[in-house]
This record gives C-alpha cells, sequence and structure tokens, in this order.
C-alpha cells in the first residue's frame, strides 16, 4: 500500500496513526489532525493517509504495533493477525498448514464476512421478537388497566345510561380514555427512546475502544410518528374489549345498589 | 302520562324464579304526584325500573306519552330515557369527579344539547334551590343537597315523567319532608308525572295518590 498524502510513522511511531482512504473520508480527518483511540481515548496524531486499495483496509486505522499493544494494554501478544495470499489457490492448503498450529484458528474473509452477516441478521430478528413481545406486553397492560377500571365503574355506567347514555357514547368515552391512555404512554415511550439512546450512546463511548463520531442512534419523526401511531392503534385493539363491557352494561341493577 | 297494564316480571335464578310484578296495572296523569307505597321486596324497584325503560318487562304493555316501550330496540329505548324520563335513586348517584352542575348537565350532553343549552343545568340548580352549589363537588355537599342535585338532573332535559325510588330513603325527615315539597313545587311547576317509592306512610301523605304493592301484586287504588 502506498500513501497518498502525509509521512510514514516517525521513528518508534508512538502516538501516531495512518488512516485508510475511506476512514480519513468519513471520519473528515487530515494530516496533523488528532483522533482519540484505545480505552482511554488517547488523541493520536495522524501522519498520513493511504492510498485507495479496494479492500477492507480502506476502512482501517493503522497504528505501529508496540504503539497499539500499549495502547490495549496487550503489551506483547496478539489478537489476530491478517495475511494476504499472493495467489488464492493456495488458501486451502494455508488453512491447513494453519490448522496444525495449536493456539491459532485461522478463518477466510468470505468465512469471517458470513458470520457478520449472520450476527447482524439474528440480532436483528431478536430485536424484532423482543419489540413484538414488548407490544403484547403493553397491550395486555393496558386491557388489564382498563377492565379493571371499568369494572370498578360499571354503576357509574349504568347512571349514565339511567341517564340518557347511549352504549355508543359509554363505547366512545371508554375508546376514548383508552386513546388517551395509549397515547400517553407512546409519547412516554419514545420520550423515553430518545434519553435512552443518546444515553446508551454516552455509554458506548465510554467503554468502546474507538466509536466513529456524529450519532450513533438517529430518531427519524417518520419512525417516530409511526410508532407513536402503531401503539395507538394498537391500546384501542386493546382497549375494544373493556369499552364493549361499559357499553353493554344494564342500568337496571344499579337502583338496587346501595353506595 | 304513562299507562302499564299486565305488567309481569320474573326474574330466573338459578334454582327458582322469582315473580317481582304479578298483573301490575296503573295510569299516571300529567301533573299528578303518585306514592308507590310497599314494604321492602314488594317489588317498587322492579316497577319503576321497567316504567323508566332500564329494565324489560316479562309480559304486559308499558305506555310512556302514547308510545309502547316494551318491546324497542335498546337505541330507541335510549331516546325514550333521553327525552321522557327522570330518574332519582335512593343515594343521589352523582359522579363523584364533576361538579354538582356538571352532573346537572350530563342529560343534556348526553343527548347532544350541551352547546345549546349551557343556561338549563344552572335554572334548575336554582330551582331547587342550589344556585350558589354549582362548583361543588358532590362529596362537598350533605345528603339533602346532593339529592336535590340528582333531582334537578331528573328534571334538566324536561321529561314528562319523574321516577324516583325512595329518594328519601337515607335522609333525615326534615331533608325528606323538603324533598317531597319540592317535588309538589315541580309537579305543579313543570305539568310533570311523578311516580315516588316510598315506605314513608307520612311522605305518601303529601303526594295527590298512594297505590300500593304488595308481593308484586297492586293492592288498591291502581288505575284511579
Ligand atoms: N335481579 C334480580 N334477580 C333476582 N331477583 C330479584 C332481582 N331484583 C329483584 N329481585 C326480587 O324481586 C322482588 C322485588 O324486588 P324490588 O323490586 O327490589 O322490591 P322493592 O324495591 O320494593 O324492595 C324481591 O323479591 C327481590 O328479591
Ligand atoms: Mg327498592
Amino acid at each position: 500500500m502506498s500513501l497518498q498524502r502525509g509521512s510514514w510513522f516517525s521513528g518508534s511511531g508512538s502516538g501516531e496513526a495512518i488512516l485508510g482512504y475511506n476512514a480519513a473520508a468519513t471520519l473528515a480527518l487530515n494530516v496533523g489532525d488528532r483522533l482519540p483511540v484505545g480505552p482511554t481515548h488517547r488523541p493520536v496524531a495522524i501522519h498520513g493517509v493511504f492510498d485507495r486499495s479496494g479492500t477492507q483496509d480502506d476502512g482501517m486505522i493503522f497504528l505501529p504495533l508496540p504503539f497499539a499493544q500499549e495502547l490495549f494494554d496487550r503489551q506483547g501478544k496478539l489478537t489476530g493477525v491478517g495475511v494476504r495470499l499472493k495467489s488464492l489457490d493456495r488458501v486451502q492448503a494455508f488453512l491447513e498448514k494453519m490448522f496444525n498450529l495449536p493456539s491459532v484458528q485461522a478463518i477466510t474473509m468470505t468465512q469471517f464476512r458470513s458470520t457478520v452477516v449472520e450476527f447482524v441478521a439474528t440480532s436483528r430478528i431478536l430485536l424484532m421478537l423482543s419489540a413484538l413481545v414488548a407490544s403484547f406486553i403493553g397491550a395486555l397492560g393496558v386491557l388489564n388497566a382498563m377492565t379493571m377500571s371499568v369494572a370498578e365503574r360499571l354503576r357509574e355506567f349504568g347512571l349514565m345510561k339511567a341517564v340518557g347514555a347511549s352504549p355508543s357514547d359509554l363505547f366512545g368515552l371508554t375508546l376514548l380514555e383508552t386513546g388517551c391512555l395509549g397515547l400517553l404512554g407512546a409519547l412516554l415511550g419514545t420520550l423515553m427512546t430518545a434519553v435512552g439512546g443518546w444515553g446508551l450512546e454516552a455509554l458506548l463511548r465510554q467503554v468502546v475502544p474507538f466509536v466513529p463520531p456524529g450519532r450513533l442512534i438517529v430518531i427519524d419523526t417518520v419512525s417516530a410518528v409511526g410508532s407513536i401511531l402503531a401503539a395507538l392503534l394498537l391500546a384501542m385493539a386493546a382497549g375494544l374489549y373493556p369499552a364493549a363491557r361499559a357499553a353493554l352494561v344494564r342500568p337496571a341493577p344499579i337502583l338496587r345498589q346501595v353506595a | 302520562m304513562a299507562e302499564i297494564s299486565g305488567l309481569w316480571k320474573s326474574y330466573s335464578l338459578s334454582a327458582e324464579t322469582v315473580e317481582a310484578l304479578r298483573s301490575v296495572d296503573l295510569v299516571l296523569q300529567p301533573g299528578e304526584m303518585v306514592a308507590l307505597v310497599g314494604s321492602s321486596g314488594s317489588g317498587k324497584t322492579t316497577l319503576l325500573s321497567l316504567l323508566g325503560c332500564l329494565d324489560r318487562p316479562t309480559r304486559g304493555v308499558i305506555r310512556v306519552q302514547g308510545l309502547e316501550v316494551q318491546d324497542l330496540r335498546e337505541r330507541e329505548l335510549t331516546q325514550v330515557r333521553r327525552k321522557q324520563i327522570g330518574f332519582v335513586f335512593q343515594d343521589s348517584a352523582l359522579i363523584p369527579t364533576i361538579t354538582a352542575l356538571e352532573n346537572v348537565g350530563l342529560p343534556l350532553s348526553f343527548a347532544g344539547k350541551s352547546g345549546s343549552d349551557v343556561e338549563a343545568p344552572r335554572l334548575m340548580l336554582a330551582q331547587v334551590g342550589l344556585a350558589e352549589k354549582g362548583t361543588r363537588y358532590p362529596a362537598e355537599l350533605s345528603g339533602g343537597e346532593r339529592q336535590r342535585v340528582a333531582i334537578a338532573r331528573a328534571l334538566v332535559h324536561r321529561p314528562s315523567l319523574l321516577l324516583a325510588d325512595e329518594p328519601t330513603g337515607n335522609l333525615d325527615s326534615e331533608n325528606g319532608h323538603r324533598i317531597f315539597a319540592l317535588f309538589r313545587e315541580l309537579v305543579a311547576a313543570h305539568r310533570l308525572c311523578v311516580l315516588v317509592a316510598t315506605h314513608n306512610v307520612e311522605l305518601a301523605g303529601m303526594a295527590d295518590r298512594r297505590v300500593y304493592l304488595r308481593d308484586g301484586r297492586m293492592v288498591n287504588g291502581g288505575s284511579g
């Protein structure tokens, strides 16, 4: 790889980094800028930027090995070694050779990539499932709260019928109440997502060695409004049963109960 | 005017059937206050709930202002309740979370005319002597005052028939007297028909006429 601009590490190279072409572009950094890296977020000086290579290397940040080992507190140790073969048809032979080395695990880039892709897919499914379970629990909560609240006020609803309320009046009234409850919950949930996402981002920046700058979690208006509407709809669906109970209350028995 | 004839009401329980009313006949004229007298369990509440379209009879005919109501559908019954019936219960049965004035306005808001008629609840409250207490909540009123708010609520939509089920049951005799005196006034003022259930013989004496129920049967004076 050749440098596009800047220069190679000076001497020991401590406190210096060279960026891949894309890394420099996405981070908007140039030679002479500083970039915090590692668990301690120590600023390192950008010494150079590599030419575009068309490989993963373009997105990487390169540090001199001793400096990187010191930065991550792994003096004299290696986690992984990237090996590029000149000829692809020797991959299999190379893998077999590596297999014989104890404490070395060799994986090809293709394997690595498919593992990452699978991981992302699995986490997405997991995320969807937890969202689904959370929605279900939320709907059950609304159902429970409204059923209880209606049951407590059956007498009140009977009385309203006696003074002229129709079943649809009571149905609408109860559903309106459920809607307010759902809207309140949805707004609160959105607020908590915003605050929680912001907190999570701050936490990530603390504990992860390198996090790209800019917002990691962005709440866009379309999905926020969409999820508020969905929550409202779900709450209304859960409110149908309690609303029906309120609507079908029989007014006669309220005459007999003495409060 | 309200009229019932041959009215039966049975309640089916798991083991037996209770005959709460057995062939009751009664005619109520406009501008007339009638006391419905009977001991506990004689069928007073049942009769009032049928006449008030809160329940359906097993057999018999109920006419309210000439309209037969016993076979009407639910929404039509709602309309009859909204237009013709005012109900007063033994305990005032006000909604605790809204003010006296708002309680009085309830029938109008259900009938969908709250907007056009904001003055009616105020006038009605004044008529029962509570002009100053409209902003109070039910808990901030005495038992007698609550019952008068309930009467205002029962009359705010100008019904032709006021039904009261032991409205003085929870009141002392002085307040009971005032409630019955108020009924007398309202009957005269609105040409109302009032049917009030009581087992207080003295209060029943303030009515134009008394009818007696025993074990679900009218004992005398039913249609007179
Ligand atoms: N929902 C009901 N189910 C069964 N029996 C009832 C019901 N309501 C009233 N009854 C019975 O009907 C009879 C008349 O009751 P009610 O009309 O409440 O009398 P009152 O108001 O004069 O005390 C009583 O024997 C009572 O037990
Ligand atoms: Mg009774």
